[in-house]
């Protein structure tokens, strides 16, 4: 089954009242590291910090048109962080697939609240929002509306959003 | 090649880099701006045939010092800044300018008024001078150039440079009058007249100069879209200044991430930057900052770009230069401006907006999510916000995170819809169109893309110039206008002639006049305080109506005589004023300097005085006395000789005693007797402090004479009077006293003072007495070494001539017997005697009055 398929399907099967649970999900879609992340078989993976060129990482980066400078802090750890590692996931995938949001929403890994994993550990993205962007999908809404709506318009399903 | 290309061809390379990387503040103020700008519009007036040379203008200031600590200088700097009140200037600065350089003004500048006020004043409400202008220029951070900057985004840059281009056609328009008004005058002062229509026309490009900023970055392609921001302080949230400072320097951040550097799209040649034009054709390449060489070269890989900007520049221009007069040259091309939609309708596609964001800096979108979620605002670093409270920093730090990672989200999505067309425009309009067709508007940080605050412009920004109806006083507006425009008429006088004429200028040059004259007669004044003072009394007093004493067939009508006034006073000139003086200036000068002086001295010592024939008197007495020197010669040598005398009682009575008592008497006659020898002759005499230079010098102030008098001008200036006569190693004579005309508040009568006088003649002439007279007839004597605490009053009749003479009286040694050396003989004679003359002209007609 194709992973959005799959979790489309899952959402239907919530909404209509049937049961299911992460241990399901496990089976179905992948595996589950010891951080609870779950990893699907088809997800692309997100590029790593690491893989940032050192000009932008190890000075302050002025800023253009005489804005004040900028510095990049590796330490943050937070709810935007988290949802720009889970939409980077999905950004890596759209690059891949030219835009099918709906794979690749799916495909990326969940885990319950991303931010309170370790900092190291690998991005993902929390599952109620894949369940928020699966349920308006569900309701008709496209893919691509979806996906800004639940991830970068109003990106309540973040835990710790609110309080930024 | 196009005509335009050949035009350029000769330019030299140029760079487009707007960065305010220079001194920031009061420094830039004084700085010759050779930004990216000034480049263009130095091009487009070139062109034109304009006079863009460096040229300079003075500004009278009061003289105050600054500290620079908040510009990152240490120490003080003089003001550049006119002075508020005429009253208050104490010194002049002179200002360099270049035409062209305006165009760089809104990156170091506010306004024209705030570069004229010398940058000292911050106009933002409630923002304090270093959040204004920022520490230092590494540190760059201000309002101007990164808070409030979205008007040099799309579409407010739009608005801005309407805003100023229509400053620029109202003050031609003002200047075109001014100076056909001018022509009309029968007899014109044609030096007067350009002076004043010059720097209008100057004032008329200065002001194009800012519109054509605004122009010019509307066609980077880095500009072609809508920053998010309000001009105005007061749409920027915030609980304190430099909170609210904070909030907008994170969205500047923000906006400089998208509008790019060198090595990003929206700013250096791509192949993925396109633009739409205004007409809503095809989109076509476009380039941004850092290439201006491109574009100018001819060569550009965005021509269609090159050829659109450059009609819309030369467009503007065209439309000055047609309304100007053309004192600095200039000659309509026949060129047409565009257009507004033609010259700020365009704006870079969804597809180039898509990758800005700081995209290309980093090797894909998911990575660049990644990172620009972990960026932070280095406050630590920004000298304005260094005092940023920890909360409102870690605030302002998660909202600029929050917008930024959702703008990426978005940016990264557009990409696959077919909503946001990648040849579309409306990201570049802060739209994000869903597939649903509904709208989602991308604001920053709570702040709404500029096209929201586009009629903050036109409300009565705070930042921005007046327009030319309040400059000249026929509307009113909110009190930062107001006093904008007061800066740019005492900066610029000349260009606002027709308004100080109208009112004003009278009371100015009175004031300065004043001043100028005080400050003269003040030896304690610092230097150059005076020569302020009237240089601004000479400047603004030519443009007055100039009537009086010398003339009005041998005066030009002057500048005023041109515009209504409400203040019908003339500027009557003294009598002594040369009325074939090289200018206006010099002529009004003389008499901000003097005043309505009546000259109360003119004439030249004389001891060949008209009316008494001392010099008979004194030739028969010094005769007799070189007589008896040598009778006393030969008698002493006789009694020693004949053994009469001792050697040593020969030359007690004759060296020692009479020959020296001789000697002297006959020193001090010969003295007077003959011209060369100096008493007769002013020139030669001995001179002592500053008695020196012609009479007029020494006597000459006599302040608003009859008609005019003032009580608080009673009180004229002082001036030490000595006379000496120096012989040898003696002072035969010596006269020492203060001069001080005063003039009858109530009569208008005119009074020479002598005061605290002292008389010291030599001891060889007894009983000696000073005589002083007027018109022959004594006024008071002065014995020998006595100092007269009393006053001589010399009353002096405006319009006629009197005589002062001081002649000494004194017992000398009697005649009747070749060897009496008794002082018996009285003599008498005069040392000086100088003509008094006040001027009838100037009783009538002198000053400022009513006609």
């Amino acid at each position: 089954m194709h992973p959005a398929t799959t979790r489309a399907t899952l959402a239907l099967a919530f909404m209509i009242g049937c049961s299911t649970d992460n241990t399901a999900k496990q089976a179905d879609v992948g595996t589950t590291d010891p951080t609870g992340t779950t990893a699907t078989a088809e997800s692309t993976p997100a590029p790593a910090l690491d893989d940032l060129p050192a000009a932008l990482t190890d000075a302050p980066i002025e800023g253009a048109h005489n804005a004040p400078p900028i510095r990049y802090n590796p330490d943050r750890h937070d709810a935007l962080t988290a949802r720009a590692d889970c939409t980077s996931l999905v950004s890596a995938c759209l690059a891949a697939t030219d835009g099918d949001f709906q794979t690749c929403v799916a495909s990326a890994p969940t885990c319950d609240d991303p931010t309170v994993l370790p900092t190291a550990a690998a991005p993902c993205c929390p599952e109620a929002c894949a369940d928020t962007f699966a349920d308006a999908v569900s309701a008709g809404a496209h893919p691509a509306d979806a996906y800004v709506r639940t991830f970068a318009i109003d990106p309540a399903c973040f835990s710790g959003w609110e309080g930024l | 090649m196009s005509i335009l290309h050949l035009l350029l061809a000769a330019q030299p390379a140029l760079a487009w880099n707007s960065h305010a990387d220079g001194e920031v503040g009061p420094l830039a103020a004084r700085e010759v701006w050779t930004d990216e700008h000034r480049d263009i519009y130095a091009i487009a007036l070139a062109a034109y045939g304009v006079d863009t040379e460096v040229t300079e203008v003075d500004v009278y200031t009061d003289g105050s010092e600054l500290s620079a600590w908040w510009a990152g200088h240490i120490g003080d700097f003089d003001t550049v800044a006119p002075a508020a009140d005429w009253a208050d200037v104490q010194a002049v600065q002179t200002r360099p300018f270049e035409l062209a350089m305006y165009a760089d003004l809104p990156d170091f500048a506010w306004s024209l008024a705030g570069w004229a006020g010398g940058n000292e004043s911050c106009p933002i409400d409630g923002a304090s001078e270093p959040t204004c202008w920022g520490p230092l220029s590494e540190t760059l951070v201000s309002w101007l150039v990164a808070g409030l900057n979205s008007t040099h985004f799309l579409p407010q840059s739009g608005a801005a440079y309407g805003w100023y281009h229509q400053l620029a056609l109202d003050t031609a328009d003002r200047c075109a009058a001014m100076h056909s008004s001018l022509h009309a005058l029968s007899t014109a002062d044609d030096e007067a007249i350009e002076a004043v229509v010059r720097q209008c026309e100057q004032e008329a490009y200065m002001f194009e100069g800012v519109a054509q900023h605004y122009l010019q970055d509307s066609w980077s392609s880095g500009h072609m879209w809508q920053r998010w921001g309000s001009p105005s302080r007061a749409d920027w949230p915030g609980d304190s200044d430099l909170a609210a400072f904070g909030h907008a320097a994170a969205v500047g951040a923000i906006s400089g991430l998208i509008h790019g550097t060198e090595e990003d799209p929206l700013c250096a040649p791509n192949h993925d930057v396109h633009f739409v034009p205004g007409d809503g054709s095809a989109p076509i390449p476009g380039i941004g900052d850092l290439s201006l060489e491109l574009l100018i070269s001819g060569a550009s890989p965005a021509p269609e770009q090159d050829v659109l900007m450059w009609s819309c520049v030369l467009g503007s221009v065209d439309e000055v230069v047609t309304r100007l007069p053309g004192v600095l040259g200039g000659e309509s091309t026949g060129l047409t401006f565009p257009g507004d939609t033609d010259c700020f309708g365009q704006r870079v596609t969804n597809e180039a907006i898509s990758n800005t964001t700081g995209f290309a800096l980093v090797d894909g979108h998911a990575l660049a999510l990644r990172w620009l979620s972990r960026l932070e605002l280095a406050f630590d670093l920004v000298g304005a916000l260094v005092d940023l409270a920890d909360a409102d920093a870690e605030n302002i730090n998660d909202q600029f995170r929050e917008s930024l990672v959702e703008l990426a989200i978005l940016h990264d999505a557009a990409k696959y819809t077919a909503a946001n067309d990648p040849l579309g425009t409306n990201l570049a309009d802060g739209i994000y169109r869903m597939e649903d067709g509904s709208e989602y508007e991308v604001q920053m940080m709570g702040m709404r893309p500029n096209g929201a605050y586009i009629d903050r412009m036109t409300d009565g920004l705070s930042t921005y110039d007046p327009s030319v109806e309040v400059q000249t006083g026929d509307a009113t507006d909110s009190t930062e206008r107001e006093a904008q425009a007061e800066v740019l008429r005492r900066a610029l006088p000349a260009a606002h002639v027709d308004t100080w004429c109208e009112d004003g200028l009278a009371d100015a040059v009175d004031t300065l006049g004043t001043a100028c004259r005080t400050t003269i007669a003040d030896d304690d004044a610092e230097d150059g305080v005076a020569d302020a003072q009237c240089g601004a009394c000479a400047e603004l007093g030519t443009w007055l109506r100039v009537a009086g004493a010398v003339g009005d067939d041998a005066l030009p009508a002057e500048v005023c005589d041109a515009f209504p006034s409400t203040d019908s006073r003339s500027l009557y000139l003294p009598d002594w004023v040369d009325p074939n003086a090289d200018s206006s200036t010099e002529r009004v000068e003389a008499w901000c300097r003097a005043g309505c002086a009546t000259i109360l001295a003119t004439t030249a010592v004389n001891a060949t005085d008209a009316d008494v024939d001392f010099d008979d008197v004194l030739s028969t007495y010094f005769t007799e006395i070189e007589a008896k020197i040598i009778a006393n010669q030969a008698m002493a040598s006789s009694m020693l000789s004949m053994g009469q005398w001792s050697a040593a009682e020969y030359y007690q009575q004759v060296a020692t005693n009479q020959t020296n008592d001789l000697l002297a008497v006959a020193s001090l006659l010969g003295a007077a007797r003959f011209p060369e020898n100096g008493l007769a002759r002013w020139e030669g005499g001995a001179t002592v402090d500053d008695f020196e230079g012609t009479l007029q010098g020494l006597i000459a102030v006599s302040e608003h004479a009859v008609g005019h008098a003032r009580t608080d001008l009673t009180d004229l200036p002082e001036q030490n009077v000595v006379l000496a006569l120096e012989s040898a190693d003696t002072f035969p004579f010596l006269f020492n006293a203060k001069a001080k005309p005063r003039v009858d508040a109530d009569t208008g009568a005119i009074t020479l003072l002598l005061s605290d006088a002292l008389f010291i003649v030599t001891p060889y002439l007894q009983n000696a007495t000073l005589d002083v007279r007027l018109d022959e007839t004594s006024v008071g004597t002065l014995t020998n070494i006595t100092t007269h605490s009393s006053t001589l009053e010399l009353p002096l009749t405006p319009g006629e001539t009197h005589r002062l003479s001081f002649d000494v009286g004194g017992y000398g040694l009697d005649d009747s017997s070749l060897y009496a050396t008794d002082y018996t003989q009285w003599l008498e004679f005069r040392i000086l005697a100088m003509d008094l003359y006040a001027l009838t002209g100037n009783s009538q007609s002198c000053g400022l009055i009513e006609p």
